[in-house]
């Protein structure tokens, strides 16, 4: 089973990178170009949630993402340090808070086959899964 | 690498409105500060308050990037003007998709043909 594993420090930069090595892994394995680019904007997302959340704590939240391949889907966890935080929980926003922020984990939302969160000890641990081949467009 | 490098711009007027080509293929968290210089440099220009972003070359465009297009379209409306984006990739039109505040054409000309058809703060006034 093909694995990428990463740790991210603390920019953005590192971020990017590891979302472009993500986008990579998954096409390199043979998935769709459009599957590919959704690893790569949820590790941009996830990875940079977490970081923003876990910047309120002493601990660094020390960002982990892995992908793994089969057959058929392309799975992301990203698991870090921080207070308890469930992606898929629904939050009320303002315009003006939508404005700001929000928008990210809409987008995983929307982009995700299926999304599940775990809490381990300290960690939040979302799973993030798509289909490795688009499935065709129906009218 | 500078930021110049990773997120080249380029800016060309249709009559009077603005036209910013995106010229990197992936926006990713890291572009904010590259996308926000670029989108207020386009909106200065916009004596007309037009501005097109030409996405064309665009593959992945994240939540980031949507913050900057909305923060100068806040800008521009404030001053009757307006920004659309053309073009992008199949997960561009799917993040555009969230952002309501800016239509979204297929092509820069038929962006052209749209904010052409409107009129433009300066002629509203």
């Amino acid at each position: 089973m093909p694995q990428l594993i990463r740790r991210i420090g603390d920019t953005l930069a590192e971020i990017a990178s590891v979302a472009a090595e993500a986008e990579t892994f998954c096409a390199a394995d043979g998935a769709d170009e459009s599957q590919s680019l959704r690893i790569g904007l949820a590790v941009d997302e996830l990875a940079a949630n977490a970081l923003i959340h876990g910047a309120a704590r002493e601990e660094a939240p020390d960002v982990v993402v892995e992908i793994w391949t089969d057959a058929c889907e392309l799975n992301l966890r990203v698991s870090a340090r921080g207070p308890r935080f469930d992606p898929r929980e629904r939050r009320e926003k303002t315009p003006e808070e939508f404005a700001i922020g929000g928008r990210g984990l809409t987008l995983v939302l929307a982009f995700a086959d299926r999304l599940a969160y775990a809490r381990d000890g300290e960690r939040n641990v979302t799973t993030f899964t798509v289909a490795k081949f688009a499935r065709p467009e129906v009218d | 690498m500078d930021d110049d490098r990773r997120f080249p711009f380029r800016t060309e007027m249709r009559g009077d409105i603005v036209v910013l080509t995106f010229g990197a293929s992936h926006y990713h968290a890291d572009s904010h500060a590259a996308l926000g210089a670029a989108l207020t440099q386009a909106a200065d220009a916009a004596r007309a308050g037009r501005v097109i972003v030409d996405l064309s070359g665009v593959v992945l465009f994240s939540s980031t990037a949507l913050r900057a297009l909305r923060s100068t379209y806040v800008a521009l409306e404030a001053r009757g003007g307006r920004i659309v984006a053309a073009g992008g990739g199949e997960l561009v039109a799917g993040v555009l998709k969230f952002a309501p505040f800016i239509e979204h054409y297929h092509s820069v000309d038929e962006a052209v043909a749209a904010l052409s058809a409107a009129p433009s703060a300066k002629e509203a006034e």
